[in-house]
């Protein structure tokens, strides 16, 4: 048996009033005694997942294995988790005492009698008063609430109302301990303290910890595992430095730290282009001049004499960090952020260089965008809600347009082509955007901007969920509503897999 | 004169410099006010204790308390109008609290109509109300004449269950869901979830809504007059008809006794009401 304590096996989740899938196909194991966060902007579906472990959620499809055993359906109150609630939910109508001791009056612990027989048998009691009153005298010193019994909840800190949350969790000795942003309302000392007493806490309990933040410091400090999600997708699972140093794509690098990403060219074998110089690197199993999104931490940019780096920048910023220096150096029109102890002089000249290790090369998700779509009666085609005219002669051989406009198929007849199922490309620079509501019929709001060095990474979402990525290089922000306008040009049409060619 | 800038546009400000020019401060705007509570309140209750503590000739007298206790029917109208006032607030919260729960529950009443149409029957004319219900009641063969108390007890449910609606209501609807959750997240099953979360969290609206029900059902005399067919005589009927008998004396003495019944039951509740101040309609 494996010893994983908890795996989500193809887990989907999709909100009765909603179209989208809040999680999608979720795939995760969790071994007894790991603290795993799961990490990801708000509305990434981290915490539906944590709701689902706990059972206020059900998921759509897949299951949810603890222990081996499936409890996908099972209700929260039937389960071996405790959960630590975001603004913690404690009961305003009972004292620190009885709040903690909520759990412990509903338990049943078995315990052995011998009948009149003489056998032992099993059967199932409560705890006693002595017993209960010990275990919540025990959770308080754990978190450091000795003598707090008989206080009134209003009347407690914000910090101490979520140690008492904290308590009330640990005092049932659950199996997994869930933890929604516990500290999100606490000021920022008191979470620096919490995170550490917490990852204390964890050591000494050797409970499983599951928690769910959108720190990506705080994840980093506290986790062996950290989980990164965005979309309701899983991006990467790894350990916090195999996270940091290792990123899977530009989301998870962009995320976790900050970072310089490019989009690069393999030249050759381990030599990547980007800054418009050649780099040596050690990812390999890339094929040859395959675009790909390599990214840079700022504290691996080697920075030295105008003539000894591999290539040269200017200095147009620099801040004092207290421990390093942060400059922005400008690579021709590519952006850097690199930090260094060393100092030097706004406006400089500097070599840079990175040692191949550094570097780190990821596939790009996609170049192009695709969307499912149709044609339409007027021989249009149609796709993420608008129509598009499109010489369709290039997609069916031989067919052709007679002086009207109609579209005549090899026998000359009309050509009946509604509905015919399409697939529809568009490079991401044959996207672009603009705030005039007028440039275009399609709408959309931009939901995410990644930097990549010099141009920003756009995707902007439709009201029908679909999502256009596209390259730009102005500054927009997060939630604009913009035009959607597409170069009629860079559109490549084909039919969908399955359909022959008449 | 030195006058601070207020914003110069606006009612408010106009208001305000309509005082100033006619040189009104707070003590003398209260006059209205405190002459309608003398006038109203305290001058109504003076003659309550008046009339309780004299004869007709005006001579000051216990006569009229010693008459009221001493008749034994007096105190089985108390009982009754006690034992009424209870059933009432209990039929009241039992049909209101689900209802209330429903109503609050977004899942089932998107858009607040359903509330309205609780509350619709408290925009009907009292009398043309407790009427229809009574002939209503006689087409099932519940009438003054064979179920007097019965007629009486759904002639009040009736009548007060909106008043035990609404206040059950706005404390739902504050509901802390998350406080549901930890509930059963802590191993409560669905009824212990009720019992142990629910019900503590919505005892400021069961609290406002058996007083907004219990007072006023005490005092009620047409429900009863019209359902009861005389048979079921409340404090109520029995001050309206020592009234109407010009008795003023032992009828203020009546007044005086439910004053302190109803003063009782508020005091019963206080405390509860204090520790959950966010509590539904008083």
């Amino acid at each position: 048996m494996d010893n994983y304590i908890i795996e989500l096996k193809d887990v989907s989740k999709k909100f009765d009033d909603s179209d989208i899938y809040a999680v999608e196909h979720i795939n995760l194991k969790i071994k007894k005694g790991e603290f795993v966060t799961l990490l990801g902007p708000s509305g990434c579906g981290k915490t539906t997942t944590l709701r689902m472990i706990a059972g206020f959620e059900l998921p759509t499809s897949g299951q949810i294995l603890l222990n081996g055993k499936d409890i996908s359906l099972l209700p929260p109150y039937k389960r071996p988790i405790n959960t630590v609630f975001q603004k913690y939910a404690l009961f305003g109508h009972l004292n620190v005492f009885n709040n903690i001791a909520f759990g412990l009056k509903m338990k049943k612990i078995p315990y052995e009698k011998k009948n009149r027989k003489g056998e032992t048998v099993t059967k199932m009691r409560h705890y006693t008063k002595q017993e209960i009153s010990e275990m919540v005298k025990d959770a308080l010193k754990i978190v450091d609430l000795e003598g707090f019994e008989k206080r009134d909840i209003q009347t407690l800190s914000g910090g101490q109302q979520q140690r008492i949350a904290i308590a009330r969790s640990i005092v049932n000795k659950p199996e997994i301990l869930l933890l929604d942003e516990p500290l999100g309302a606490l000021d920022l000392k008191m979470r620096k303290e919490m995170q550490l007493e917490l990852k204390a806490m964890h050591k000494k309990l050797g409970i499983t910890f599951i928690y769910v933040t959108h720190d990506q410091e705080e994840a980093l400090t506290m986790s062996d595992t950290v989980v990164v999600m965005n979309d309701g997708e899983i991006q990467q699972v790894g350990t916090p430095k195999g996270i940091y140093d290792e990123p899977k794509n530009a989301f998870v690098a962009d995320f976790i730290g900050e970072s310089n990403i490019y989009t690069g060219t393999m030249v050759a074998n381990k030599t990547v282009r980007f800054l418009g110089k050649n780099f040596k690197c050690v990812d390999e199993g890339f094929e040859l001049n395959e675009k790909v999104d390599v990214v840079v931490r700022p504290e691996d940019v080697i920075l030295s004499e105008p003539d000894k780096g591999k290539c040269k920048g200017k200095i147009v910023s620099r801040i004092f960090k207290g421990m390093h220096y942060e400059y922005i150096i400008m690579v021709d029109r590519s952006e850097l952020i690199a930090q260094s102890t060393l100092e030097f002089n706004q406006g400089l000249e500097v070599g840079i260089d990175v040692s191949p290790s550094n570097i780190q090369i990821m596939k790009k998700p996609f170049t192009s965008n695709y969307f499912d779509g149709y044609i339409n009666k007027e021989n249009k085609i149609c796709f993420a809600g608008a129509e598009f005219d499109y010489d369709l002669t290039k997609l069916f051989v031989g067919y052709h347009y007679d002086n009207d406009g109609n579209l005549l198929d090899t026998k000359n007849q009309v050509a009946d082509l509604e509905g015919r199922p399409i697939v529809v490309e568009i490079p991401f620079d044959g996207v672009s955007i603009s705030d005039d509501s007028e440039a275009s019929s399609l709408h959309g709001q931009i939901i995410s901007m990644i930097y990549h060095g010099d141009h920003y990474q756009v995707i902007v979402r439709t009201p029908d969920e679909d999502d256009f990525i596209l390259d730009e290089q102005d500054l927009w922000n997060e939630n604009d509503n913009v035009s959607i306008i597409v170069d009629p040009q860079k559109i490549h049409v084909s039919l969908k897999q399955g359909e022959k060619h008449v | 004169m030195s006058s601070k800038v207020i914003r110069e546009d606006g009612f408010f400000s106009k208001v305000v410099s309509f005082f100033r020019k006619h040189h009104l401060t707070r003590k003398q705007l209260c006059i209205p006010y405190g002459l309608f509570l003398a006038l109203f309140v305290v001058f109504p209750l003076l003659l309550i204790v008046y009339y309780a503590f004299t004869d007709k000739s005006g001579h000051i007298t216990i006569e009229n308390f010693t008459s009221v206790f001493t008749q034994k029917s007096n105190f089985s109208v108390i009982g009754m109008s006690l034992l009424i006032g209870a059933l009432n607030t209990f039929f009241c919260l039992l049909l209101a609290y689900p209802i209330a729960y429903i109503l609050a529950n977004t899942k089932f009443n998107k858009n607040k109509v359903l509330v309205y149409i609780f509350i619709m029957p408290m925009w009907i004319n009292f009398v043309i109300r407790t009427i229809a219900t009574k002939e209503m009641l006689s087409w099932i063969d519940i009438t003054s004449a064979n179920h007097p108390l019965l007629a009486t007890i759904i002639g009040m449910v009736y009548n007060y269950l909106p008043f035990a609606i609404l206040p059950l209501y706005s404390t739902m609807l504050k509901l802390d869901k998350a406080q549901i959750e930890a509930s059963s997240d802590l191993g409560a099953n669905p009824v212990q979830v009720f019992y142990k979360t629910i019900l503590p969290m919505s005892m400021p609206g069961i609290v406002s809504a058996s007083l907004m029900t219990f007072m006023p059902t005490m005092s009620s005399y047409l429900i009863a007059d019209k359902l009861g067919g005389g048979k079921t005589t409340l404090i109520g009927n029995l001050i309206a008809l020592n009234f109407n008998q010009a008795n003023y004396n032992v009828g203020s003495v009546l007044s005086l006794i439910m004053l302190l019944l109803i003063g009782l039951s508020l005091l019963l509740t206080r405390n509860h009401k204090e520790e959950n101040v966010r509590g539904g309609l008083w």
